[in-house]
């Protein structure tokens, strides 16, 4: 027979954990309820764990990446996953984490943006901009046989899949490709 | 006179103590604050204490093994939004501490300096 061991603290600090137990799951029901604004921002980010998928999806979402190609000056699929390295073949991956997230927030999809222009031309052919586009996947229906998860190419989507997010500036993309600036358009010549 | 008092009458006349009640069993009530505030074995607590720290690694090994794309400068990060935004509850900026710092792979240059040759 082993010795018993003894809990945390004394008896009163165990009932002050009771306390903060109770206060949290406290938190987490106003949290979906009615969110309270003068909790601290990092308490509550620790407090929204409940009522997180309220609704089925019809379809899956995936993000990806295409790039400008100075030399050829072309936009192509580029494969992001050598420059996000943390879990680099599933969801939970920087890149798809960062645009569900941050989709319509235009400095983090420019901060996207010189990241990976910048890291593509490191290792590859230079890049001058980028496209960030969503693909809606359908689920089908329950019942059905779904074929594994294969990442397909971005040409193997149809059209009506696509939604853009983000495109580079034009003006930023001549400019990193050291391209000549359009020159203005004039009246149309009758 | 019933049985139960004879018998009773007959252990007072020997001499003995009469035995013991078993306890009743224990309600649910106290069953639960047994299991909360009742004293463990000390070996599950040991055991705990090497498990969690072993499975937090294990679910950390990922990233660790990345550590300067996860917490370095190499890596992207979501750069400081304004305002009052629910996804980024707390911003903590390119300069890190020198602990965390050291996890940074920076690549290390050696300069080889020209040796005469007497």
């Amino acid at each position: 027979m082993t010795a018993p061991a003894q809990g945390p603290g004394s008896p009163s600090f165990r009932r002050a954990l009771v306390v903060v137990a109770a206060v949290y799951l406290a938190g987490v029901f106003f949290e979906v309820a009615a969110p309270l604004p003068f909790v601290p921002r990092p308490l509550r980010y620790l407090m929204q764990v409940a009522k997180l998928f309220p609704h089925a999806l019809d379809s899956t979402t995936e993000y990806r990446a295409e790039a400008y190609y100075c030399d050829e000056s072309v936009y192509r699929e580029i494969d992001v996953r050598p420059f996000f390295p943390i879990r680099a073949n599933d969801k939970e991956n920087r890149f798809e984490r960062a645009l569900f997230f941050y989709h319509h927030q235009p400095k983090v999809l420019r901060a996207l943006d010189d990241y990976l222009v910048t890291s593509a031309n490191r290792t590859g052919p230079p890049v001058g901009g980028v496209v960030f586009l969503s693909l809606r996947i359908p689920v089908p229906p329950p019942g059905q046989v779904k074929e594994p998860y294969r990442r397909k190419p971005l040409v193997e989507y149809p059209p009506e899949a696509r939604k853009v997010w983000y495109a580079t500036p034009s003006a930023l993309r001549r400019e990193r490709c050291h391209e000549q600036p359009e020159a203005p358009r004039g009246p149309p010549s009758p | 006179m019933g049985r139960q008092a004879r018998e009773k009458r007959d252990r007072r006349a020997r001499g003995e103590v009469a035995p013991a009640r078993p306890a009743p069993p224990p309600t649910w009530t106290e069953q639960a604050a047994a299991w909360l505030w009742n004293p463990q074995p000390i070996a599950r607590l040991v055991a705990i204490r090497i498990l969690v720290p072993l499975a937090i690694l294990g679910f950390m090994s990922s990233r660790l093994i990345h550590a300067d794309d996860w917490i370095g400068r190499s890596g992207f990060h979501v750069p400081a939004l304004p305002g009052d935004d629910y996804r980024q509850p707390l911003y903590v900026p390119d300069e890190l501490p020198p602990v965390v710092a050291l996890l940074e792979q920076e690549p290390v240059v050696v300069v080889h300096a020209p040796v005469a040759i007497a």
